[in-house]
């Protein structure tokens, strides 16, 4: 088949606006990509022939509609994925202590594993905390362990995940307070709280409310961070849960 | 609530198995679904309502309590394959994950492998490099059809919530968990070192286990919290926040917040949540 030229010119388009937006901005990591033999790496690869509509509909460009080949216009050469273990065991001193460890071994976000009382929404010195207490996570009762949990940690710093569902609410609440207490203002907190109570329901069985009062809180958090903290992601929808109940990849 | 006011601040959560290009595919798909969604749908209007960006876990479920070693390797195909995938962030699973909580010595080893997919592996070089590829292109596709057959017929039913209320959705998802199960015991499905090549082997000695005397620790640090803590100030965010809760349009957050720097607990105030929201009960479809 003979080269189809609306493909390098669709190609350069790309370059000169969606591309260069971003790189005026962050320029990628190094101004030339090789592989190891030193063969030229270029930004992306495109056909040279063949169906050009489907390909501009179903494919597209980086940071372009329908974004199937991703939503950055430089994807990791600009700058890698975020590297962040879900981790927490123990106590708020004990996970704190871990945290440190990840962050000087290069890890950068912070994902906060919770023990099934707090994912219910219980204390430890409740009766069904029994046997519990920091098993799968951190035990958090009261923004004084959160406070310990966020110890010599700059919340302006690193972004920092939270899965949490049925209680997202007061676990943020905390958050947001401890940052205050560093004197950090929550305009300048990023992470995302996972608060997909849907899924509780489907797959994981940590639920609290019934779901309409469960969606009203969501609701409230959206509103809430809209206003006051801009930066955070204030729902992560979750796949991963239910996936790990056993679903197939395209459920 | 405007779609472009909240849209672009989604996110989502996925899980990478090993089924490597099955799971390309899949982030693919669930990106071009995004977006048809969005803009069709709910008619967005700005581009980063119609971005899925999304964290990416790898399978707990795939790790083996036997020869847990072997667990790095399958995690380094699922780090391959969120990243294939265009993952914005990523979450790896330590090898032991499936005996106790991980050591240092683990999560090291599973940053490790964030690190070499980044620096060594060559694949951040061109962006989405698998596209193309007929294998990758088709999976994607019928992905993507597939799922749009899921979401009509959720639709049909009346909405996820009624999906979930009436059962639908735990079925589908037990009935494919049912069958993965039959195929692992069948030996149709292969697991290395689960139901093929199995050795003879001890239980690890290096566990990392919860010391079980901690509940007694937190239950002290917070009897001493409840006494040296404005208790009166504590009762009374504490019934600001059952009037908020009993006015459907007043904002929670707001009050929430005056409460847990009082220091109230996470039970007191989910207590008063229950008490006003009530709590659910699931319903059983066999």
């Amino acid at each position: 088949m003979s080269k189809d030229e609306r493909f390098q010119k669709r190609r350069k388009n790309w370059e000169d606006t969606t591309v260069k937006k971003t790189t005026d901005r962050f320029p990628e990591r190094k101004p030339e990509f090789a592989t190891s033999s030193w063969i030229p790496a270029d930004r992306i690869d495109i056909p040279e022939s063949g169906d050009f509509d489907s390909y501009s509909e179903k494919l597209g460009f980086p940071g372009e509609y329908p974004y199937t080949r991703g939503v950055q216009p430089t994807m990791y050469r600009g700058r890698f994925w975020t590297m962040r273990q879900y981790a927490g065991f123990g106590t708020a001193e004990e996970s704190n202590e871990r945290y440190k460890f990840l962050l000087e071994q290069g890890q950068t976000g912070l994902s906060i594993a919770f023990d099934l009382p707090t994912q219910i929404g219980y204390d430890s010195d409740d009766p069904v905390a029994e046997g519990e207490v920091g098993k799968v996570g951190v035990a958090i009762d009261t923004m004084k362990d959160m406070e310990i949990l966020f110890d010599g940690i700059p919340l302006d710093k690193v972004s920092t995940s939270m899965t949490i569902n049925a209680p997202a609410a007061v676990l943020l609440a905390m958050y947001i307070a401890v940052a205050e207490k560093q004197g950090v203002s929550r305009n300048k907190l990023t992470g995302t709280i996972q608060n997909d109570i849907l899924k509780e329901y489907m797959a994981r069985g940590t639920y609290i409310f019934p779901p309409k009062p469960s969606l009203r809180l969501i609701t409230n958090i959206f509103e809430y961070c809209s206003a006051e903290v801009p930066k955070g992601n204030t729902i992560s929808i979750s796949g991963d849960h239910i996936r790990e109940a056993g679903s197939t990849a395209l459920q | 609530m405007d779609i472009d006011s909240f849209a672009g601040r989604l996110s989502f959560f996925f899980n990478a198995h090993n089924d490597l290009l099955e799971e390309v595919a899949k982030f693919r798909a669930a990106r071009r679904i995004w977006a048809k969604v969005m803009k069709e749908k709910f008619n967005a209007q700005k581009p980063t309502s119609m971005m899925l960006r999304f964290h990416t876990q790898t399978g707990g479920s795939t790790l083996t309590a036997q020869q847990p070693d072997n667990n790095i390797v399958r995690v380094a195909i699922q780090t391959l394959a969120a990243v294939l995938g265009g993952t914005q962030s990523l979450h790896t699973n330590s090898r032991d994950e499936a005996l106790g909580l991980p050591t240092e010595d683990s999560v090291r080893i599973a940053l490790r492998t964030q690190q070499i997919v980044a620096h060594e592996s060559g694949v951040t070089n061109s962006i989405d490099p698998l596209a193309g590829s007929y294998t990758i292109e088709k999976l994607t596709d019928t992905i993507e059809e597939q799922v749009w057959h899921y979401l009509n017929k959720i639709e049909d039913i009346g909405g996820m919530v009624r999906a979930i209320e009436n059962g639908y959705v735990q079925k589908e998802i037990q009935d494919a968990a049912y069958r993965y199960q039959q195929e692992v015991e069948s030996g149709e499905r292969v697991v290395v070192g689960v139901n093929k090549f199995t050795i003879n082997e001890n239980q690890p000695s290096d566990i990392l286990k919860v010391d079980p005397k901690l509940r007694d620790l937190q239950i002290c640090k917070l009897s001493e919290l409840k006494k040296q803590r404005n208790n009166e100030n504590v009762t009374q965010k504490l019934t600001e926040l059952r009037l908020a809760a009993q006015d459907s349009d007043k904002n929670l957050m707001p009050v929430i917040v005056t409460a847990v720097k009082e220091y109230a607990t996470l039970g007191e105030i989910c207590n008063i949540l229950r008490e006003e929201f009530g709590e659910y009960q699931e319903s059983i479809v066999l």
